[in-house]
C-alpha cells in the first residue's frame, strides 16, 4: 500500500496537489504565528498600561469592593496625612526583626481618606512613626484590605489586620476597601518608618483569549491539511491498485 | 456509502449553525463598527469576541464534518474545498449546504 501511495503521490496531478498542500500548510503556520505574536503583543501592551501609575481614586472605583484589575496597580495621590488617622498594626517583622506596620490616612482635596502604609518602624519608634506634615504627593502600590484576623480586637491607635473594618472601627469614618503601600514620598521626611513591599507585585491583565485560540486554529488547519492529504492519497491508490 | 445520511446531516447541522453564528457576527461587525465605535477595543462587548472565538472552533467541526462528507461522496479536490471555504464565507455555507443536497438526492443517495 505504502508503495502504491508514493507511485501515485509523484504522479504529476498529485504533485500539484502536493504543491498547493505546502503552500496552504506554509500560509497556515504563518498565520498561527502571527496571531500568537499578537497575543504576545496584545499581552504586552496591556502590562505596560496596567503598569503606568493612574490617580488612586480612578484605580479604587466607586463600588464596595476593589476592582480585580486596581489589585497591585501602581497609584499617585496627593494631600495631607492626617495625624488623627494613624494606627500601628502590630506584630509586622521586617527581616525578622520584630516591631509593626504604620498605617497613616492621607487626606485628599475631596475629604476622602485613604489608608497609606508608610513602612515599618521598630517598637517603640515614635520618632520614625511621627505624621508628617504639609502637603505631600505620594506614589505606591494599591493592595486589598488584609482578610485575616477579622474579629482581632481594635483600638484608636492599633490594629492586627489592615481590613476596611478594623480601619473604619479605629478612624471612625469610612475608608475605601483597599490601602496603598508607600513607595515614593514628596517631600520625604526623616526619620521615617522603613519602606516594605507590596505583597501582591502586579494585577491581572485580560489574556486575549480569542488570538490565542486563532494561532491554534491555523496549526490545526495545517494538520488537517495532511492528514486529509494522506487520507486521499490512500482512497486513490487502493481505488487504481486493489491489492487485496 | 455506509452512514451517508449520518454524515450528510452532521454537515448540515454544522453548515447551519455555522452559517448563522458567522451572519449574526457579520451584522453585529457592520453595525459595532460603523455605529457602536468598536475600532475602540473597549466598546467591544465581551460576548461579541466570545462569539469569534466560538465560531473558530465550529469551523473546525465544520471542516471535519465537511471532508468526511466529501470522502464519502466522492467528491473532487475542487469541489470539497470549495465546500470548506463555504464555512468562512458568509451566507456561503446555505448555499453550499442546498447545492450538496441537491446533489445527493439527485445521485438518489439520500432516502426518500
Amino acid at each position: 500500500m505504502a508503495r502504491a501511495m508514493l507511485r501515485l503521490a509523484l504522479t504529476p496531478r498529485w504533485l500539484a496537489v502536493a504543491a498547493g498542500l505546502v503552500v496552504l500548510i506554509v500560509a497556515a503556520v504563518l498565520l498561527g504565528s502571527w496571531q500568537w505574536s499578537r497575543t504576545q503583543a496584545i499581552l504586552t501592551a496591556e502590562r505596560a498600561a496596567a503598569a503606568e501609575a493612574i490617580p488612586v481614586q480612578e484605580a479604587l472605583g466607586d463600588g464596595p469592593e476593589l476592582p480585580a484589575q486596581s489589585v497591585g496597580r501602581p497609584v499617585t495621590a496627593s494631600g495631607e496625612y492626617d495625624a488623627t488617622r494613624q494606627v500601628l498594626v502590630t506584630d509586622r517583622a521586617l527581616d525578622d526583626r520584630p516591631g509593626a506596620w504604620v498605617v497613616t490616612g492621607l487626606r485628599l482635596p475631596d475629604a476622602s481618606l485613604v489608608p497609606v502604609l508608610r513602612g515599618w518602624v521598630a517598637p517603640g519608634d515614635e520618632a520614625a512613626a511621627q505624621v508628617p506634615a504639609g502637603p505631600v504627593a505620594i506614589r505606591g502600590v494599591l493592595q486589598p484590605g488584609e482578610i485575616f484576623y477579622a474579629d482581632a480586637p481594635v483600638t484608636a491607635d492599633s490594629v492586627v489586620a489592615i481590613s476596611q473594618g478594623s480601619l473604619e472601627q479605629a478612624w471612625g469614618e469610612p475608608v475605601p476597601p483597599g490601602f496603598v503601600v508607600l513607595v515614593e514620598q514628596e517631600p520625604m521626611t526623616s526619620p521615617a518608618p522603613l519602606p516594605v513591599p507590596p505583597t501582591i507585585q502586579t494585577g491581572d491583565v485580560p489574556f486575549p483569549l480569542q488570538n490565542f485560540f486563532y494561532a491554534f486554529q491555523w496549526w490545526i488547519f495545517a494538520a488537517f491539511g495532511v492528514f486529509v492529504y494522506l487520507r486521499w492519497l490512500r482512497i486513490e491508490a487502493r481505488r487504481l491498485e486493489p491489492v487485496d | 456509502m455506509k452512514g451517508l445520511p449520518g454524515a450528510f446531516l452532521r454537515y448540515r447541522i454544522m453548515a447551519w449553525v455555522t452559517g448563522v453564528v458567522l451572519a449574526v457576527l457579520t451584522l453585529w461587525l457592520i453595525v459595532g463598527y460603523g455605529f457602536l465605535d468598536y475600532a475602540n477595543t473597549e466598546s467591544k462587548p465581551g460576548l461579541y469576541s466570545l462569539l469569534w472565538m466560538l465560531h473558530g472552533w465550529l469551523y473546525v467541526v465544520y471542516l471535519i464534518v465537511g471532508v468526511d462528507l466529501a470522502f464519502r461522496v466522492r467528491y473532487s479536490v475542487v469541489r470539497t474545498v470549495a465546500i470548506l471555504l463555504a464555512g468562512t464565507i458568509p451566507f456561503a455555507s446555505f448555499f453550499s449546504e442546498a447545492l450538496v443536497h441537491k446533489d445527493l438526492e439527485r445521485r438518489g443517495l439520500l432516502p426518500a
